[in-house]
């Protein structure tokens, strides 16, 4: 079970399972039959690419989220916008590939401080793996459940788009 | 997106005025953390508090005190600040653009 203020363990083989057992779920719930119908990609077993959109008036902006499921379902999935040509994110010469979100339940940030030393790409969000891997601050009632699904993730995110979105990363 | 009116609920029979008359319209709503949808029947001014209150009844599912209300699709947009709207208030004044919803728990990240 997620807890505030503590790393997060990665277990592939249950990660994997859990996200196995998720993904037609989430499916049925979306009316999909497919991840191809809902222009999702599954590059690998533990990835799934989700593309979004932000909107500042008439212009739209196309981002890329790579959701990972190494620590799945015990943690949220792994969340960060990535290059949509690689599949990845190398901070700084991907950084417009982030959409600046300025929610109170969701932020964004190209290159946050990692704990141990070095920076992430930190989705600033209770249902995501980097949140608690950067060891952040968080309410009780905010903290990951293990019934919770990656779908959280993903509505958490694209609210933020719909309500906060401040354009890309320079 | 037009919205979705029961057959038969219309209030005056052969009625060509689409949504001018609907009476009932139908709901879908999922809960976005437990995955579980349902769809059921509401009056067209039944508030969006009272459809939220519906949909724990419909879902099987026990609200949690962080629950938020939204719109449903690919840009939901929280519906806290009108739960007082009826569906058809919530509809004209472009609040709402069809009758789908979801319930999300807040997360934190501020």
């Amino acid at each position: 079970m997620a807890k505030a203020r503590e790393s997060p363990t990665v277990d592939v083989k249950a990660g994997l399972a859990a996200f196995e057992e998720d993904l037609p779920r989430v499916l049925r719930a979306l009316d999909a039959e497919s991840i191809e119908v809902l222009g999702w990609k599954r590059p690998s077993k533990l990835v799934l690419l989700v593309p979004m959109t932000g909107m500042i008036g008439d212009k739209v902006d196309q981002f890329m989220l790579r959701l990972g499921f190494q620590a799945y379902r015990t943690w949220p999935p792994s969340a960060q916008f990535v290059n949509p040509e690689t599949g990845t994110y190398v901070y700084p010469q991907d950084q417009s590939h982030v959409p600046k979100l300025t929610s109170p339940e969701c932020q964004s940030h190209i290159a946050y401080q990692r704990p141990n030393g070095g920076t992430t790409q930190l989705i600033c969000c209770s249902a995501t793996f980097e949140f608690y891997e950067v060891l952040h601050g968080v309410e009780q009632h905010h903290v990951w459940r293990d019934t919770d699904s990656f779908l959280t993730t993903i509505s958490a995110i694209r609210k933020a788009l719909a309500s906060s979105y401040q354009g890309r990363f320079p | 997106m037009v919205a979705e009116r029961i057959p038969g609920a219309s209030g005056a029979a052969g009625d060509t005025d689409a949504g001018k008359h609907e009476r009932e319209v139908m709901v879908h709503v999922i809960h976005v953390n437990e995955v579980e949808k349902a769809s059921f029947k509401e009056p067209i001014d039944a508030t969006l508090q009272q459809v939220w209150d519906k949909s724990y009844e419909e879902l099987k599912i026990a609200r949690q005190p962080k629950d938020i209300f939204q719109t449903g699709g690919e840009h939901p947009k929280s519906l806290m600040s009108y739960l007082g709207l009826t569906l058809a208030q919530a509809r004209e004044q472009k609040i709402i653009t069809d009758f789908h919803f979801g319930i999300a728990s807040e997360t934190g990240g501020a």
